[in-house]
């Protein structure tokens, strides 16, 4: 076997040595991150009581003085009897789908567009483009806040220009949180997108030419093919935490903006009720589960491929 | 070398299984000390991999190897006294072309000055006097290269292995690289084993070739020997170009071989190998450069010859190599040295005599 | 060229329009002496000075500041680790479950995250009886955990670009292969190393699901008082604040830029 790490050596103290390396990074990420999915499975299972900590233990006294375990499966059927649940979901999907389709045809011309462009220009393009990406999330969606409102900038422009008379209803409503998503999320759709598309050989496109196909063929048949990694590394990113996103419905939608983020927050602190909270999380990662898995084949082959 | 001198380097049934394909299988090899060996072999042959077992990068999944002697099979590789010259030339990119070349001494844990003198003469050697402080980007393919030979000479290693050490260069370079390396290998008197898919590189520097195939072994000997001897249709079709034709045992005697092979004209007669005959069916080989053109009959006994019409030619100024169409309608190559500067030269279409000496002749199994 | 060039170049403008002018228009009214949007007072940096006034927000700020740095600091030395396994070691036990675990955060929804470490939390306190205060120092354990698979993932694409050869070279001129990293790798993946030491700093100082869910009583973090702040609507302070962000931010990206376009430079001589 080679590899830098693995080389066949008797001394104990870089066996040590190695064993450590490995051993730090997969304890944490075994405590702090797998163990506490395991742990929302259980108290999905529990009920909810008053006390500290609000839910029923997993394993009980009984009577006779055994350890017995109490699971429900009560919070489940919650979820799936009340339709709630269920449309919330399917919305949270719908609206994170949309807004990455969206994301995507604004971002996909503006990374080519960067691609193609001759230095200097490119590298300051790209410098404007991840400036945004390093400034908080959080401002950023603030920032529509102050244009969307009733008596916000965009109103206040249409209004002087004539354009309406009657001030949109733009802040609080569904809109409000496509415009948001795509804003804040429309760095991440566009750096996969020019990583790939910066790659792309541009003698290949000449070669199509010279075979006799048009500008938009040469677009369809070796550009739009080619590009396609970076379109599902794209996508991913934004898709999958899109819908378990929080703070966009929350500051930029309104009552009736269904997201399931806003759901889990608002059952886990406002109702208290972990349980269902749990139930709601173990549910939704199911939902993400197939999309995740897909995602990190993807990036695995991507790898893969550039070594 | 007496007979009771042990081989420096002792490779004993080595092989490397990458899970189910086999890169090498159970490979013998004695290479001498002070020798310039080459492991010749297309991409795929396995020389690779050979040669990263004698540095201790990978593990041999099965065999030994020795190296003056003591068994390395399983010291890892910054114990050997074997040290390699990457093909791409490893040369750490964020060290100067002094610390480049030092690194080895100091994880030795040699001192300063000591370091500092031996880099500077190790320089010399490579003729890049003042370049110690430029930074691995700043030098040409060239340059790269004899830095990376000069970090591997300098801990004064037993063997030095070379993969692939003018693949990067171009031709000119190429050329006098070679002789470079000889020299130098002349001079320190190091054991170098190179690997190489470039026959020519091989034929040029070695003392002894091992052609590799498949992970085995074809033929191990003297540049001369693989050249003028094959011991196979895969090495003679290998190295060098050949003219191969189908021939039938006719008869035998003690001295001589008698076959039939159509493309030379008919009946032939070859010095009988020291081996019993098995088949009927044999290749008779014959290099290019071995056989005359003519226009006119050769009046020689000596010399068999065929009759052919020129079907290509090619003119490379020092040489020239024709296609030849004999009236058996095979094609036979010739490669004829351009002696005279101003000749009746022999052009398309012309109808030529081809001849060669019995002794030209290479016989080999189907 | 031409045909396509005017919809890509219009498609620019308009995409770096609708990226900046939010951020702009934030810039231009943190400095309006009106509290509303809809009318301008004139200039005037009030706003600012109530900012610095303010001493809620200068103690989340520097709270927040404290947490990106350790959280920085651990995420790189953790996330280095897991890089160099990833990238090197070819085969070990559970490396399918390893992996797994280090793309998921990337993806992972934050509130799930939040919410399943705030439970391990209460559990673990149920159990040892530590964390008994949550705060500082569990805000800090849960942004490490996140932040530590970005920068994993940034050095190992850094690493599977590294040839191999560069290592191999070293042991095979006597280096252990423990001298090996620290000789040859870290120096060579350096610039990544930093590059994910900022990226967590900047995660870990804009996290406000995750601080939410697992924060305490007396830990409140910037982004969790600008949160406060602005579900009740917009606030002429925290245009200050954004503007004070925006600036450091842009500073410090063009910096970073310039660095990097001095050595790709130096790299051209030759």
């Amino acid at each position: 076997m080679s590899g830098l790490l693995i080389n066949v050596d008797n001394s104990f103290r870089e066996r040590l040595w190695k064993n450590l390396i490995i051993a730090i990074p997969y304890f944490w990420l075994l405590l702090f991150f797998l163990a506490p999915f395991l742990i929302v499975l259980k108290i999905s299972l529990a009920d909810p009581i008053i006390a500290q900590p609000p839910f029923t233990p997993l394993f009980q006294d009984s009577v006779d003085g055994s350890i017995s375990i109490y699971t429900t499966f009560d919070n489940y059927l919650f979820l799936f009897q009340d339709s709630l649940y269920l449309v919330t979901y399917l919305s949270s999907v719908k609206l994170a789908f949309i807004s990455t389709v969206l994301a995507l045809l604004i971002g996909y011309p503006i990374a080519y567009g960067i691609a193609r462009s001759p230095q200097p220009t490119r590298n300051i393009l790209l410098l404007l483009v991840v400036i945004p990406f390093w400034i908080s999330f959080l401002l950023r969606v603030y920032a529509w806040m102050g244009i969307l409102k009733t008596k916000g900038l965009l109103n206040g422009l249409l209004l002087w220009t004539g354009i309406i008379d009657q001030p949109l209803e733009l802040l609080y409503t569904d809109t409000a949180v496509y415009i948001g998503m795509i804003y804040s999320y429309l760095p991440f759709m566009i750096l996969p997108l020019y990583a790939n598309l910066e790659k792309l050989d541009i003698r290949l496109l000449e070669a199509a030419s010279d075979l006799g196909a048009k500008r938009w063929e040469v677009f369809k048949d070796v550009t739009l093919p080619l590009s396609i990694p970076g379109i599902i590394a794209g996508c991913c990113l934004m898709f999958i935490p899109a819908i378990g996103e929080y703070v966009i419905p929350t500051l930029l939608g309104g009552a009736d903006t269904l997201m399931i983020g806003r759901v889990l927050f608002d059952e886990f602190f406002l109702n208290r009720d972990w349980p269902v909270a749990s139930a709601v999380a173990i549910v939704l990662v199911l939902l993400l589960v197939l999309p995740i898995v897909y995602f990190q084949k993807r990036q695995n082959q991507e790898l893969l491929s550039e070594s | 070398m007496s007979e009771k001198e042990q081989a420096f380097i002792q490779i004993r049934k080595i092989s490397k299984h990458f899970g189910d394909v086999i890169a090498v299988n159970k490979v013998d090899l004695d290479i001498k000390k002070g020798e310039l060996f080459s492991i010749l072999g297309a991409s795929g042959s396995g020389k690779t991999t050979l040669l990263r077992m004698m540095a201790g990068l990978e593990m041999p999944t099965e065999g030994k190897i020795f190296i003056d002697g003591i068994d390395m099979t399983n010291v890892p590789p910054y114990k050997r006294p074997v040290n390699i010259m990457f093909q791409n030339y490893a040369l750490f990119p964020h060290m100067t072309v002094f610390d480049n070349i030092a690194y080895g001494l100091k994880k030795e844990g040699q001192t300063k000055d000591l370091i500092e003198e031996k880099v500077k003469r190790m320089l010399s050697l490579v003729k890049l006097e003042g370049y110690d402080g430029r930074k691995p980007n700043q030098l040409s393919g060239g340059q790269s290269q004899r830095v990376a030979l000069a970090r591997s000479l300098i801990k004064e290693p037993k063997v030095l292995l070379l993969d692939e050490p003018l693949a990067a260069l171009d031709k000119k370079l190429r050329q006098s690289t070679q002789f470079e390396l000889m020299d130098i290998q002349d001079e320190l008197g190091v054991t170098f084993v190179i690997v190489t898919h470039d026959q020519e590189e091989a034929m040029t520097l070695s003392d002894r070739i091992a052609v590799m195939e498949e992970g085995e072994f074809v033929q191990i000997g003297t540049p001369n020997s693989i050249y003028e001897h094959p011991n196979s249709k895969f090495v003679a079709d290998f190295i060098g170009n050949i003219n191969m034709f189908d021939a039938k045992v006719l008869g035998t005697n003690v001295q001589e071989l008698t076959l039939d092979c159509k493309a030379l004209g008919g009946e032939i007669k070859i010095q009988n190998p020291d081996q019993t005959i098995h088949s009927s069916e044999f290749s008779v080989a014959l290099r290019p450069e071995k056989v005359i053109i003519e226009k006119q009959q050769p009046s020689d006994e000596d010399h068999y010859y065929v009759k052919g019409v020129v079907e290509d030619f090619g003119y490379f100024g020092n040489l020239s190599i024709f296609r030849v169409r004999t009236t058996s309608g095979d094609i036979i190559q010739v490669s004829k040295q351009n002696r005279m500067r101003i000749e009746d030269s022999i052009t398309w279409e012309d109808e030529v005599y081809l001849s060669w000496v019995r002794e030209s002749l290479i016989l080999l199994d189907n | 060229m031409n045909q396509r060039s005017t919809f890509i170049f219009s498609m620019l403008c308009f995409g770096f329009a609708f990226l900046y002018i939010p951020i702009v228009l934030v810039i231009i009214y943190s400095f309006n002496d009106s509290k509303l949007v809809t009318v301008w007072g004139g200039w005037s940096f009030r706003w600012y000075v109530e900012l610095f006034n303010n001493e809620n927000i200068l103690n989340a700020a520097l709270l927040s500041f404290r947490i990106a740095a350790i959280t920085a600091t651990f995420a790189t030395i953790f996330g280095t680790m897991a890089g160099l396994i990833l990238a090197r070691l070819r085969q070990f036990r559970g490396r399918m479950l390893f992996t797994g675990m280090i793309a998921s955060p990337l993806v992972m929804p934050e509130v799930i995250t939040g919410l399943s470490l705030l439970l391990l939390f209460v559990s673990l306190q149920n159990f040892i009886g530590w964390p008994s205060q949550r705060g500082m120092n569990t805000i800090t354990i849960a942004h490490i955990t996140f932040s530590m698979a970005y920068v994993a993932v940034i050095i190992q694409s850094r690493l599977t670009e590294i040839n191999e050869s560069l290592e191999e070279a070293a042991m095979d001129l006597g280096a252990k292969p423990a001298r090996v990293i620290w000789d040859i790798t870290l120096p060579i993946i350096l610039p990544a190393m930093i590059s994910g030491w900022l990226l967590a700093f900047t995660l870990s100082l804009d996290d406000l699901v995750i601080s939410s869910f697992v924060s305490g009583p007396g830990a409140t973090t910037l982004p969790m008082l600008i949160f406060s702040k602005v579900r009740l609507g917009v606030s002429p302070d925290i245009n200050a604040l954004a503007t004070i962000l925006i600036l450091i931010v842009t500073v410090g990206v063009c910096i970073a830029a310039w660095i990097i376009n001095r050595q790709k430079e130096s790299k051209a001589i030759s």
